[in-house]
């Protein structure tokens, strides 16, 4: 059977597939209603697997066509005068000049493949001499008005950093590094598989351990070395050692991880 | 030194030419160029000049620069590119007629590559927007204008046509 060879989505659309069953067939474009041609095109079309509406509409307009024109030819004519559109015509005219389109492709294909053969450069880029700005508007009595607004603005002898923003102050170095820490929760979870995040950290820590323990423990999960739980909002943070087994045991953080990267686990 | 294509009417501001003299002494030079079958010519398309190599050293040309492979249009778009070329200016129904499918993709892309443009909208229902070559279309197949495209292939005789009205506007 022919239409074993001919699957619908080897090809561009209805005339494509057409030409291709007139070509194979050998005969005109002007006998395609006379040959087994849309028959052909009819039974691709019903044998077509899945057919995607996205893709498929054209195909299943055109078997609409194709049916109502055969259809048509079935009936009397009607005593009125004929539509001015044919659709038999109309269908082998669009035939026809879809081919001379295609033809016409071709040969500008080889326009192409000429043209390929010159070559140009891109566009240049030179240094430019500057630009000439010239500057208007400017006088002496200008410079000094401006010269005493800063002046007037400037922060008071202070040297304390809490009011002087400008004063002088020691920058510590960090007392607690992120990697530390997680070197740190890590060490101390291989013993206790379970621990409460408070308990990361000694008794009376100050902010920057606290907030550094923290960031440990989001590297930490974003590796997959721990999860968490949190019954509640603001409430207690119990630290898991290795991965959730099942999804009741994430957290709101890990479910929302997934939901982000599209992935079920 | 430009390098890019440069417009006529660019050329004649610099120079501060008249564009016709400017239009004849190109003219000149490229029959210069091309009689004495130099190693680069006068490459114009619209009313762009740009200099380039001659095809005739393409091979030399190649081995020396290695340059990027340009890459072919797909068959899709070539279609989607011929009816707007020949039929410009075309809406996308118009397109999509003819080559029977849906063309948006082949559009859009083509859009992308600079290869056509809006170039207006139809006066009908709904004002469809038109659709029109670039320059940078003459360009890529090596065309001067419009009128050097290749003729369509001819109708046949038997087909009360539609479509010959339109043809006639661009088949010399």
């Amino acid at each position: 059977m022919i239409n074993r060879a001919f699957k619908l989505k080897d090809f561009d659309g209805p005339l494509d597939l057409l030409l291709a069953l007139i070509g194979k067939a050998q005969i005109d474009i002007r006998d395609i209603f006379v040959s087994e041609i849309t028959d052909q095109y009819l039974e691709i079309v019903r044998n077509a697997p899945d057919l995607d509406m996205d893709e498929a509409s054209d195909f299943l307009l055109m078997a609409a066509t194709l049916l109502e024109i055969k259809s048509r030819a079935l009936l009397p004519r009607p005593p009125k005068p004929e539509d001015d559109i044919d659709p038999e015509t109309e269908l082998i005219r669009r035939l026809e000049e879809y081919k001379r389109f295609r033809e016409t492709a071709e040969s500008m294909k080889e326009f192409e493949e000429a043209a390929k053969r010159v070559f140009t450069k891109l566009p240049e880029e030179y240094p430019l001499p500057p630009r000439e700005i010239e500057l208007t508007g400017l006088t002496l009595e200008g410079l000094q008005e401006a010269f005493l607004r800063i002046w007037q603005r400037r922060p008071k002898l202070d040297d304390n950093p809490e009011s002087n923003h400008y004063a002088a102050r020691n920058i510590h170095r960090d007392s607690h590094t992120v990697q530390e820490c997680m070197l740190n929760l890590i060490y101390r979870m291989q013993k206790k598989k379970r621990m409460k995040f408070e308990e990361a950290f000694s008794d009376a820590p100050t902010r920057e351990e606290v907030v550094t323990y923290f960031l440990a423990v989001l590297e930490l999960l974003r590796l997959g070395r721990m999860h968490i739980r949190q019954d509640r909002v603001y409430g207690g943070i119990e630290l898991i050692s290795g991965k959730a087994r099942n999804r009741k045991q994430k957290d709101l953080v890990d479910m929302n991880d997934e939901e982000v990267n599209g992935t079920e686990q | 030194m430009a390098g890019e294509a440069v417009s006529i009417k660019d050329l004649s501001r610099a120079l501060q030419t008249d564009e016709k003299v400017i239009r004849e002494t190109i003219h000149a030079l490229r029959d210069e160029y091309d009689f004495e079958q130099r190693g680069f010519m006068l490459k114009r398309f619209g009313d762009n000049i740009q200099l380039a190599t001659r095809p005739l050293y393409a091979g030399d040309v190649i081995r020396l620069l290695q340059p990027v492979q340009q890459q072919s249009l797909s068959q899709a778009a070539m279609e989607t590119l011929a009816v707007v070329a020949y039929k410009q200016p075309v809406t996308r129904a118009e397109v999509e007629q003819i080559r029977g499918v849906k063309c948006d993709y082949s559009l859009q892309s083509l859009i992308t590559k600079g290869l056509i443009r809006e170039t207006g909208r139809k006066d009908t229902i709904g004002r469809p927007i038109l659709f029109g070559t670039t320059d940078e279309f003459l360009s890529h197949f090596g065309l001067e204008g419009l009128d050097s495209l290749p003729p369509m292939p001819q109708e046949a005789e038997s087909n009360k046509d539609t479509i010959s009205d339109d043809d006639t506007e661009l088949i010399p």
